[in-house]
Protein backbone atom coordinates (compact mmCIF):
# COMPACT_ATOMS: atom_id res chain seq x y z
CA UNK A 1 0.00 0.00 0.00
CA UNK A 2 1.59 3.66 -0.57
CA UNK A 3 2.40 5.10 2.20
CA UNK A 4 0.44 8.59 2.90
CA UNK A 5 3.30 11.24 2.54
CA UNK A 6 3.89 9.64 -0.93
CA UNK A 7 0.06 9.61 -2.09
CA UNK A 8 -0.26 13.27 -0.65
CA UNK A 9 2.60 14.40 -2.60
CA UNK A 10 1.62 12.69 -5.72
CA UNK A 11 -1.95 14.39 -5.32
CA UNK A 12 -0.80 17.70 -4.18
CA UNK A 13 1.81 17.93 -7.17
CA UNK A 14 -0.79 19.36 -9.88
CA UNK A 15 -2.67 21.73 -7.65
CA UNK A 16 0.02 22.64 -5.22
CA UNK A 17 0.58 26.36 -6.69
CA UNK A 18 -2.83 27.35 -6.84
CA UNK A 19 -3.86 25.73 -3.70
CA UNK A 20 -1.22 27.66 -2.01
CA UNK A 21 -2.20 30.58 -3.93
CA UNK A 22 -5.37 30.26 -2.84
CA UNK A 23 -4.96 29.57 1.02
CA UNK A 24 -2.56 32.95 0.59
CA UNK A 25 -5.44 35.34 -0.98
CA UNK A 26 -7.91 34.34 1.37
CA UNK A 27 -5.97 34.91 4.83
CA UNK A 28 -4.77 37.99 5.86
CA UNK A 29 -1.56 38.23 4.94
CA UNK A 30 0.91 36.24 2.58
CA UNK A 31 2.97 34.47 6.08
CA UNK A 32 -0.92 33.88 7.50
CA UNK A 33 -1.62 32.10 4.24
CA UNK A 34 1.70 29.85 4.18
CA UNK A 35 0.97 29.43 7.11
CA UNK A 36 -2.44 27.94 6.59
CA UNK A 37 -1.46 25.79 3.64
CA UNK A 38 0.92 24.31 6.30
CA UNK A 39 -1.27 23.27 8.47
CA UNK A 40 -3.78 22.27 5.96
CA UNK A 41 -1.13 19.51 4.53
CA UNK A 42 -0.45 18.51 8.14
CA UNK A 43 -4.50 17.59 8.24
CA UNK A 44 -4.48 16.18 5.23
CA UNK A 45 -1.28 14.30 5.85
CA UNK A 46 -3.21 12.63 8.94
CA UNK A 47 -6.44 12.61 7.01
CA UNK A 48 -5.21 11.12 3.80
CA UNK A 49 -6.36 7.55 4.91
CA UNK A 50 -9.94 8.40 4.72
CA UNK A 51 -9.81 9.75 1.26
CA UNK A 52 -11.51 7.20 -1.05
CA UNK A 53 -11.18 8.84 -4.21
CA UNK A 54 -7.87 10.30 -5.29
CA UNK A 55 -10.19 12.05 -8.12
CA UNK A 56 -11.57 13.95 -5.23
CA UNK A 57 -8.89 15.24 -3.98
CA UNK A 58 -8.66 18.76 -5.06
CA UNK A 59 -12.03 19.33 -3.52
CA UNK A 60 -11.28 17.58 -0.85
CA UNK A 61 -7.75 19.53 -0.06
CA UNK A 62 -9.45 22.48 -0.49
CA UNK A 63 -12.57 21.78 2.13
CA UNK A 64 -9.42 21.49 4.17
CA UNK A 65 -8.06 24.70 3.56
CA UNK A 66 -11.50 26.28 3.82
CA UNK A 67 -12.55 24.55 7.29
CA UNK A 68 -9.33 25.64 9.04
CA UNK A 69 -9.64 29.39 7.44
CA UNK A 70 -12.84 29.50 9.18
CA UNK A 71 -11.59 28.36 12.67
CA UNK A 72 -8.64 30.65 12.39
CA UNK A 73 -11.27 33.24 11.80
CA UNK A 74 -13.36 31.96 14.98
CA UNK A 75 -10.31 32.22 16.81
CA UNK A 76 -9.61 35.72 15.52
CA UNK A 77 -12.52 36.55 16.62
CA UNK A 78 -12.32 35.92 20.18
CA UNK A 79 -8.65 37.44 19.92
CA UNK A 80 -10.70 40.85 19.16
CA UNK A 81 -13.00 40.28 21.58
CA UNK A 82 -10.66 39.65 23.95
CA UNK A 83 -6.94 41.46 23.10
CA UNK A 84 -4.90 39.48 25.16
CA UNK A 85 -1.49 41.11 23.97
CA UNK A 86 -2.31 43.91 22.00
CA UNK A 87 -4.15 44.61 18.70
CA UNK A 88 -2.33 42.65 15.73
CA UNK A 89 -3.79 44.26 12.74
CA UNK A 90 -3.06 47.72 11.95
CA UNK A 91 -6.00 49.20 10.79
CA UNK A 92 -5.19 52.69 10.33
CA UNK A 93 -3.54 51.40 6.84
CA UNK A 94 -6.79 51.06 5.99
CA UNK A 95 -7.54 54.62 5.88
CA UNK A 96 -4.75 55.11 3.48
CA UNK A 97 -5.82 56.28 -0.03
CA UNK A 98 -2.39 55.24 -1.45
CA UNK A 99 -2.36 51.76 -0.91
CA UNK A 100 -1.07 49.50 -3.48
CA UNK A 101 -3.54 47.19 -5.55
CA UNK A 102 -2.68 44.14 -3.49
CA UNK A 103 -2.61 45.39 0.14
CA UNK A 104 -5.93 47.11 -0.50
CA UNK A 105 -7.97 43.46 -1.61
CA UNK A 106 -6.28 42.19 1.20
CA UNK A 107 -7.69 44.60 3.38
CA UNK A 108 -10.78 44.38 2.20
CA UNK A 109 -11.11 41.11 1.70
CA UNK A 110 -10.30 40.75 5.36
CA UNK A 111 -13.40 42.95 6.09
CA UNK A 112 -15.84 39.93 4.59
CA UNK A 113 -17.66 37.49 5.95
CA UNK A 114 -15.54 33.88 5.75
CA UNK A 115 -17.72 32.20 3.48
CA UNK A 116 -18.49 35.56 1.24
CA UNK A 117 -14.48 35.85 1.07
CA UNK A 118 -13.90 32.51 0.15
CA UNK A 119 -16.63 32.42 -2.50
CA UNK A 120 -15.02 35.91 -4.30
CA UNK A 121 -11.49 34.48 -4.10
CA UNK A 122 -12.45 30.85 -5.64
CA UNK A 123 -14.86 32.81 -8.04
CA UNK A 124 -12.83 36.01 -8.68
CA UNK A 125 -9.59 35.40 -8.63
CA UNK A 126 -9.47 31.58 -8.80
CA UNK A 127 -11.72 30.95 -11.70
CA UNK A 128 -13.66 28.21 -10.28
CA UNK A 129 -17.77 28.01 -11.74
CA UNK A 130 -20.18 28.62 -9.14
CA UNK A 131 -21.33 24.97 -9.29
CA UNK A 132 -17.79 23.87 -8.25
CA UNK A 133 -18.36 26.21 -5.61
CA UNK A 134 -21.21 25.18 -4.54
CA UNK A 135 -20.48 21.40 -4.84
CA UNK A 136 -17.16 22.01 -2.09
CA UNK A 137 -19.35 23.84 0.08
CA UNK A 138 -21.74 21.30 -0.11
CA UNK A 139 -24.35 24.04 -0.36
CA UNK A 140 -26.87 25.19 -3.19
CA UNK A 141 -25.86 27.24 -6.33
CA UNK A 142 -28.10 30.05 -5.33
CA UNK A 143 -26.68 30.54 -1.76
CA UNK A 144 -23.09 31.06 -3.80
CA UNK A 145 -24.63 33.54 -5.81
CA UNK A 146 -26.25 35.25 -2.50
CA UNK A 147 -22.69 35.13 -1.22
CA UNK A 148 -20.62 36.52 -4.26
CA UNK A 149 -23.37 39.24 -4.50
CA UNK A 150 -23.60 40.11 -1.12
CA UNK A 151 -19.87 40.19 -0.53
CA UNK A 152 -19.71 42.23 -3.45
CA UNK A 153 -21.53 45.28 -2.23
CA UNK A 154 -19.69 45.15 0.64
CA UNK A 155 -16.40 45.07 -0.93
CA UNK A 156 -17.76 48.29 -3.07
CA UNK A 157 -19.06 49.85 0.24
CA UNK A 158 -15.55 49.44 1.84
CA UNK A 159 -14.05 50.58 -1.39
CA UNK A 160 -16.11 53.94 -1.37
CA UNK A 161 -15.91 54.46 2.23
CA UNK A 162 -12.33 53.50 3.20
CA UNK A 163 -10.19 53.69 0.39
CA UNK A 164 -12.01 56.87 -1.19
CA UNK A 165 -12.55 55.31 -4.61
CA UNK A 166 -14.95 57.00 -6.78
CA UNK A 167 -17.87 56.10 -9.18
CA UNK A 168 -16.67 57.81 -12.68
CA UNK A 169 -18.11 57.69 -15.77
CA UNK A 170 -16.46 55.28 -18.21
CA UNK A 171 -16.43 56.77 -21.93
CA UNK A 172 -19.23 54.76 -23.51
CA UNK A 173 -20.71 53.61 -20.39
CA UNK A 174 -23.65 55.12 -18.02
CA UNK A 175 -23.49 54.66 -14.41
CA UNK B 1 -19.56 47.13 -15.11
CA UNK B 2 -19.30 50.41 -12.87
CA UNK B 3 -15.51 52.07 -12.36
CA UNK B 4 -15.77 50.82 -8.71
CA UNK B 5 -16.16 47.11 -9.90
CA UNK B 6 -13.13 47.41 -12.38
CA UNK B 7 -11.20 48.79 -9.65
CA UNK B 8 -12.15 46.10 -7.47
CA UNK B 9 -11.64 43.04 -10.11
CA UNK B 10 -8.40 44.65 -11.00
CA UNK B 11 -6.81 44.73 -7.20
CA UNK B 12 -8.22 41.52 -6.79
CA UNK B 13 -6.64 39.81 -10.13
CA UNK B 14 -3.32 41.64 -8.90
CA UNK B 15 -3.99 39.79 -5.35
CA UNK B 16 -4.26 36.46 -7.34
CA UNK B 17 -0.88 37.14 -9.35
CA UNK B 18 0.66 37.79 -5.83
CA UNK B 19 -0.23 34.83 -3.71
CA UNK B 20 0.85 32.58 -6.92
CA UNK B 21 4.13 34.26 -6.60
CA UNK B 22 7.42 32.68 -4.73
CA UNK B 23 5.26 29.69 -4.83
CA UNK B 24 8.10 27.56 -2.49
CA UNK B 25 8.85 23.97 -4.37
CA UNK B 26 6.39 20.95 -3.60
CA UNK B 27 9.36 18.85 -1.73
CA UNK B 28 9.99 22.06 0.75
CA UNK B 29 6.63 22.45 1.03
CA UNK B 30 6.16 18.45 1.93
CA UNK B 31 9.82 18.00 3.05
CA UNK B 32 9.97 15.09 1.31
CA UNK B 33 8.84 12.77 4.01
CA UNK B 34 7.22 14.47 6.89
CA UNK B 35 5.83 18.43 6.47
CA UNK B 36 7.98 19.15 9.63
CA UNK B 37 10.74 17.31 9.21
CA UNK B 38 12.09 20.00 12.12
CA UNK B 39 9.85 19.58 14.41
CA UNK B 40 10.50 22.86 16.22
CA UNK B 41 8.59 25.28 14.48
CA UNK B 42 5.36 23.30 14.53
CA UNK B 43 5.65 22.84 18.63
CA UNK B 44 6.12 26.09 18.85
CA UNK B 45 3.55 27.22 17.21
CA UNK B 46 1.28 24.34 18.82
CA UNK B 47 2.35 25.61 22.09
CA UNK B 48 1.38 29.55 20.98
CA UNK B 49 -1.88 28.61 20.27
CA UNK B 50 -2.20 26.45 22.90
CA UNK B 51 -1.70 29.36 25.64
CA UNK B 52 -3.49 31.62 23.45
CA UNK B 53 -6.49 29.31 24.36
CA UNK B 54 -5.51 28.62 28.19
CA UNK B 55 -5.27 32.62 28.46
CA UNK B 56 -8.59 33.12 27.04
CA UNK B 57 -10.14 30.61 29.28
CA UNK B 58 -8.42 32.12 31.74
CA UNK B 59 -9.91 35.37 30.70
CA UNK B 60 -13.41 33.57 30.56
CA UNK B 61 -13.09 31.82 33.82
CA UNK B 62 -15.79 32.39 36.40
CA UNK B 63 -14.43 34.43 39.76
CA UNK B 64 -16.98 31.99 41.67
CA UNK B 65 -14.40 29.23 41.76
CA UNK B 66 -11.56 31.78 43.49
CA UNK B 67 -13.57 33.00 45.89
CA UNK B 68 -15.13 29.10 46.67
CA UNK B 69 -11.50 28.02 46.51
CA UNK B 70 -10.58 30.47 49.46
CA UNK B 71 -13.62 30.12 51.42
CA UNK B 72 -13.10 26.48 51.44
CA UNK B 73 -9.40 27.09 52.87
CA UNK B 74 -10.70 29.27 55.06
CA UNK B 75 -13.26 26.85 56.35
CA UNK B 76 -10.09 24.41 56.64
CA UNK B 77 -8.29 26.46 58.84
CA UNK B 78 -10.81 27.97 60.94
CA UNK B 79 -11.98 24.57 61.51
CA UNK B 80 -8.20 22.91 62.42
CA UNK B 81 -8.26 26.13 64.46
CA UNK B 82 -10.91 24.96 66.46
CA UNK B 83 -9.93 21.51 66.81
CA UNK B 84 -6.57 23.07 68.32
CA UNK B 85 -8.21 25.36 70.30
CA UNK B 86 -10.43 22.41 71.59
CA UNK B 87 -7.67 20.03 72.31
CA UNK B 88 -5.72 22.91 74.04
CA UNK B 89 -8.96 23.57 76.18
CA UNK B 90 -9.21 19.94 76.65
CA UNK B 91 -5.43 19.51 77.35
CA UNK B 92 -5.83 22.11 80.32
CA UNK B 93 -9.08 20.95 81.64
CA UNK B 94 -7.15 17.46 82.21
CA UNK B 95 -3.92 18.59 83.75
CA UNK B 96 -4.66 22.14 86.05
CA UNK B 97 -0.71 22.79 85.95
CA UNK B 98 -1.44 23.96 81.98
CA UNK B 99 -4.04 26.42 82.90
CA UNK B 100 -2.39 27.26 85.92
CA UNK B 101 0.64 28.26 83.44
CA UNK B 102 -2.15 30.10 80.97
CA UNK B 103 -3.39 32.05 84.32
CA UNK B 104 0.27 32.77 84.80
CA UNK B 105 0.48 34.09 81.89
CA UNK B 106 -2.49 36.23 81.52
CA UNK B 107 -3.45 37.46 84.90
CA UNK B 108 -7.19 37.32 85.37
CA UNK B 109 -7.66 34.58 83.08
CA UNK B 110 -11.24 33.48 83.12
CA UNK B 111 -13.93 31.71 80.94
CA UNK B 112 -14.85 35.01 79.17
CA UNK B 113 -11.58 35.65 77.81
CA UNK B 114 -11.07 32.02 77.06
CA UNK B 115 -13.84 32.00 74.52
CA UNK B 116 -12.69 35.73 72.89
CA UNK B 117 -9.08 34.35 72.34
CA UNK B 118 -10.93 31.02 71.21
CA UNK B 119 -12.97 33.13 68.54
CA UNK B 120 -10.31 35.44 67.55
CA UNK B 121 -8.39 32.86 66.80
CA UNK B 122 -10.82 30.96 64.81
CA UNK B 123 -12.01 33.94 62.82
CA UNK B 124 -8.63 34.89 62.13
CA UNK B 125 -7.72 31.97 61.15
CA UNK B 126 -10.57 32.02 58.34
CA UNK B 127 -9.63 35.57 57.72
CA UNK B 128 -6.02 34.37 56.90
CA UNK B 129 -6.21 31.46 55.53
CA UNK B 130 -8.72 33.14 52.72
CA UNK B 131 -6.10 35.75 51.63
CA UNK B 132 -3.65 33.44 51.01
CA UNK B 133 -6.14 31.34 49.20
CA UNK B 134 -6.95 33.73 46.68
CA UNK B 135 -2.98 34.55 46.49
CA UNK B 136 -2.22 30.96 46.03
CA UNK B 137 -5.03 30.92 43.46
CA UNK B 138 -4.24 33.89 41.35
CA UNK B 139 -0.41 32.91 41.41
CA UNK B 140 -1.33 28.86 40.54
CA UNK B 141 -3.53 30.45 37.75
CA UNK B 142 -0.93 32.37 36.16
CA UNK B 143 1.59 29.47 36.31
CA UNK B 144 -1.32 27.65 34.24
CA UNK B 145 -0.58 29.73 31.13
CA UNK B 146 3.10 30.62 31.79
CA UNK B 147 5.44 29.60 28.98
CA UNK B 148 9.29 29.47 28.42
CA UNK B 149 11.90 28.19 26.77
CA UNK B 150 10.86 24.67 26.21
CA UNK B 151 8.01 24.50 23.88
CA UNK B 152 7.39 20.90 24.29
CA UNK B 153 7.91 21.08 28.12
CA UNK B 154 5.34 24.25 28.09
CA UNK B 155 2.62 22.00 25.72
CA UNK B 156 2.67 19.29 28.21
CA UNK B 157 1.69 21.91 30.91
CA UNK B 158 -0.50 23.66 29.21
CA UNK B 159 -2.35 20.53 27.99
CA UNK B 160 -4.23 21.23 31.87
CA UNK B 161 -5.99 24.28 31.34
CA UNK B 162 -6.63 26.80 34.13
CA UNK B 163 -10.28 25.76 34.29
CA UNK B 164 -9.96 21.91 34.93
CA UNK B 165 -6.89 23.36 37.15
CA UNK B 166 -9.01 25.23 39.54
CA UNK B 167 -11.85 22.76 39.56
CA UNK B 168 -9.65 20.26 40.74
CA UNK B 169 -7.69 22.14 43.14
CA UNK B 170 -11.56 23.56 44.62
CA UNK B 171 -12.64 19.97 44.62
CA UNK B 172 -9.28 18.80 46.18
CA UNK B 173 -10.45 21.16 49.43
CA UNK B 174 -13.53 19.77 49.16
CA UNK B 175 -14.09 16.95 51.81
CA UNK B 176 -11.50 18.49 53.93
CA UNK B 177 -13.32 21.97 54.05
CA UNK B 178 -16.77 19.86 55.69
CA UNK B 179 -14.75 17.56 57.75
CA UNK B 180 -12.33 19.83 59.28
CA UNK B 181 -14.67 22.35 60.04
CA UNK B 182 -17.33 20.15 61.09
CA UNK B 183 -15.17 18.07 63.96
CA UNK B 184 -13.91 21.71 64.60
CA UNK B 185 -17.15 23.32 65.54
CA UNK B 186 -18.71 20.38 66.82
CA UNK B 187 -15.57 20.17 69.37
CA UNK B 188 -15.14 23.96 70.13
CA UNK B 189 -19.00 24.51 70.62
CA UNK B 190 -18.96 21.07 73.59
CA UNK B 191 -15.68 21.79 74.91
CA UNK B 192 -16.90 25.66 75.58
CA UNK B 193 -20.50 24.54 76.21
CA UNK B 194 -19.31 22.02 78.42
CA UNK B 195 -17.32 24.47 80.44
CA UNK B 196 -19.45 26.72 80.56
CA UNK B 197 -22.14 24.45 82.08
CA UNK B 198 -20.14 22.77 84.64
CA UNK B 199 -18.44 26.14 86.30
CA UNK B 200 -22.03 27.19 85.85
CA UNK B 201 -23.46 24.29 87.59
CA UNK B 202 -20.64 24.40 90.61
CA UNK B 203 -19.65 27.96 91.25
CA UNK B 204 -21.31 31.24 91.71
CA UNK B 205 -20.60 33.92 89.20
CA UNK B 206 -18.19 35.48 91.41
CA UNK B 207 -16.14 32.41 91.29
CA UNK B 208 -16.70 31.61 87.69
CA UNK B 209 -14.81 34.69 86.63
CA UNK B 210 -11.74 33.32 88.35
CA UNK B 211 -9.98 30.29 86.59
CA UNK B 212 -7.88 29.40 89.66
CA UNK B 213 -11.28 29.55 91.96
CA UNK B 214 -12.78 27.10 89.05
CA UNK B 215 -10.15 24.65 89.25
CA UNK B 216 -9.72 24.58 93.15
CA UNK B 217 -13.35 22.73 92.99
CA UNK B 218 -11.98 20.37 90.70
CA UNK B 219 -15.18 19.99 88.63
CA UNK B 220 -14.20 20.91 85.13
CA UNK B 221 -10.96 17.54 85.78
CA UNK B 222 -13.36 15.08 87.04
CA UNK B 223 -16.07 15.32 84.24
CA UNK B 224 -13.28 15.84 81.41
CA UNK B 225 -13.87 12.50 80.22
CA UNK B 226 -17.90 13.06 79.73
CA UNK B 227 -16.56 15.87 77.16
CA UNK B 228 -13.66 13.62 75.01
CA UNK B 229 -15.79 10.42 74.39
CA UNK B 230 -17.96 12.97 72.38
CA UNK B 231 -15.59 15.64 71.12
CA UNK B 232 -13.76 11.93 69.38
CA UNK B 233 -17.24 10.67 68.61
CA UNK B 234 -18.31 13.97 66.78
CA UNK B 235 -15.02 14.03 64.86
CA UNK B 236 -15.11 9.92 63.82
CA UNK B 237 -18.52 11.02 62.49
CA UNK B 238 -17.36 14.17 60.87
CA UNK B 239 -14.00 12.54 59.32
CA UNK B 240 -16.88 10.02 58.21
CA UNK B 241 -19.04 12.85 56.50
CA UNK B 242 -16.31 15.08 55.14
CA UNK B 243 -14.72 11.47 53.01
CA UNK B 244 -18.17 11.01 51.59
CA UNK B 245 -18.65 14.20 50.39
CA UNK B 246 -14.59 14.58 49.12
CA UNK B 247 -15.94 10.98 47.43
CA UNK B 248 -19.24 12.81 45.90
CA UNK B 249 -21.15 10.13 47.42
CA UNK B 250 -23.78 11.70 49.31
CA UNK B 251 -26.66 10.50 47.53
CA UNK B 252 -25.79 6.67 48.76
CA UNK B 253 -24.71 7.55 51.65
CA UNK B 254 -27.78 6.95 54.29
CA UNK B 255 -25.78 8.43 56.92
CA UNK B 256 -24.79 11.79 55.35
CA UNK B 257 -28.06 12.02 53.88
CA UNK B 258 -29.88 11.14 57.32
CA UNK B 259 -27.77 13.76 59.02
CA UNK B 260 -28.99 16.85 56.08
CA UNK B 261 -32.83 15.69 56.41
CA UNK B 262 -35.18 17.82 57.63
CA UNK B 263 -36.44 15.19 59.86
CA UNK B 264 -32.82 15.33 61.48
CA UNK B 265 -33.11 19.12 62.23
CA UNK B 266 -36.74 18.55 63.76
CA UNK B 267 -35.02 15.75 66.31
CA UNK B 268 -32.09 17.84 66.91
CA UNK B 269 -34.36 20.83 67.61
CA UNK B 270 -36.38 18.46 70.23
CA UNK B 271 -33.01 17.40 72.02
CA UNK B 272 -32.30 20.58 71.68
CA UNK B 273 -35.13 21.96 74.06
CA UNK B 274 -34.84 18.96 76.16
CA UNK B 275 -31.18 20.13 76.61
CA UNK B 276 -31.98 23.53 77.49
CA UNK B 277 -34.45 22.62 79.69
CA UNK B 278 -31.86 19.99 81.69
CA UNK B 279 -29.29 22.62 81.21
CA UNK B 280 -30.97 25.41 82.73
CA UNK B 281 -32.42 23.18 85.89
CA UNK B 282 -28.85 21.61 86.62
CA UNK B 283 -27.81 24.94 86.28
CA UNK B 284 -30.25 26.97 88.99
CA UNK B 285 -30.98 24.17 91.09
CA UNK B 286 -28.00 22.11 91.17
CA UNK B 287 -28.13 19.12 92.72
CA UNK B 288 -24.82 16.98 92.64
CA UNK B 289 -26.56 14.02 93.42
CA UNK B 290 -28.99 14.35 90.42
CA UNK B 291 -25.99 13.77 88.17
CA UNK B 292 -25.35 9.68 88.13
CA UNK B 293 -22.33 8.69 85.88
CA UNK B 294 -24.52 7.29 82.99
CA UNK B 295 -26.54 10.05 83.24
CA UNK B 296 -23.47 12.34 82.18
CA UNK B 297 -22.93 10.46 78.91
CA UNK B 298 -26.11 10.40 77.94
CA UNK B 299 -26.29 14.18 78.19
CA UNK B 300 -22.77 14.59 76.31
CA UNK B 301 -24.54 12.82 73.61
CA UNK B 302 -27.33 14.38 73.44
CA UNK B 303 -25.83 17.52 73.28
CA UNK B 304 -23.12 16.54 70.96
CA UNK B 305 -26.45 15.36 68.53
CA UNK B 306 -27.80 18.85 68.85
CA UNK B 307 -24.55 20.59 68.30
CA UNK B 308 -24.02 18.12 65.21
CA UNK B 309 -27.08 17.67 63.34
CA UNK B 310 -27.35 21.54 62.05
CA UNK B 311 -24.16 22.23 61.62
CA UNK B 312 -24.14 19.31 59.13
CA UNK B 313 -26.93 20.23 57.94
CA UNK B 314 -26.16 24.35 56.89
CA UNK B 315 -22.67 22.81 55.54
CA UNK B 316 -24.15 20.31 53.57
CA UNK B 317 -26.73 22.88 52.18
CA UNK B 318 -24.09 25.51 51.71
CA UNK B 319 -21.96 22.96 49.82
CA UNK B 320 -24.83 22.16 47.46
CA UNK B 321 -24.75 26.12 47.09
CA UNK B 322 -21.41 26.28 46.09
CA UNK B 323 -21.21 22.88 44.01
CA UNK B 324 -24.20 24.87 41.56
CA UNK B 325 -22.19 28.40 41.82
CA UNK B 326 -18.86 26.38 40.39
CA UNK B 327 -21.36 24.18 38.16
CA UNK B 328 -19.75 20.77 39.82
CA UNK B 329 -22.74 19.86 41.08
CA UNK B 330 -23.62 16.06 39.33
Amino acid sequence: MEPSHQRLRRLLEPIHDRALGFARSVSKSRDDGDDLFQEALVRALDKLPTLREDATFRGWLYRVIINLHRDRSRRAFWKRLIPLVGNEVGDNRAHDETLGSVERARIALAQLAPDQREAIVLHDIEGWAVGEIADLEGVSMSAIKSRLSRGRERLRDIYTRRFGVRETLVPGETT
Amino acid sequence: MSSIDKVIARDLAALGENSRRDVPALDEALRTTDAYRDDRPGAEARRNALAEERRRELVLMPLTLAHVFAHRLGRIAAGGMALVVSAVLLAMLADPLLMRLAAWFMPGLNIGMLVMIAALAIVSSYVIASWIGEAWFARRMRDAIKTGDDAYQDIEQLAQGPLEIAHRAVRRLDGWSIGVFLAGTASVTLVFGYTIAVVGMNHTLEQAWSMTGVLAMGALQRNVGAIAFPVFACGLVALYVGRTCARDRIATSAIVRALGSWMALVVAGVLGIVMLYKAFHLVVDFRPRRVVEGERYVLAMMTSIVVFVPVTSGLLFWRRREQARIGADR
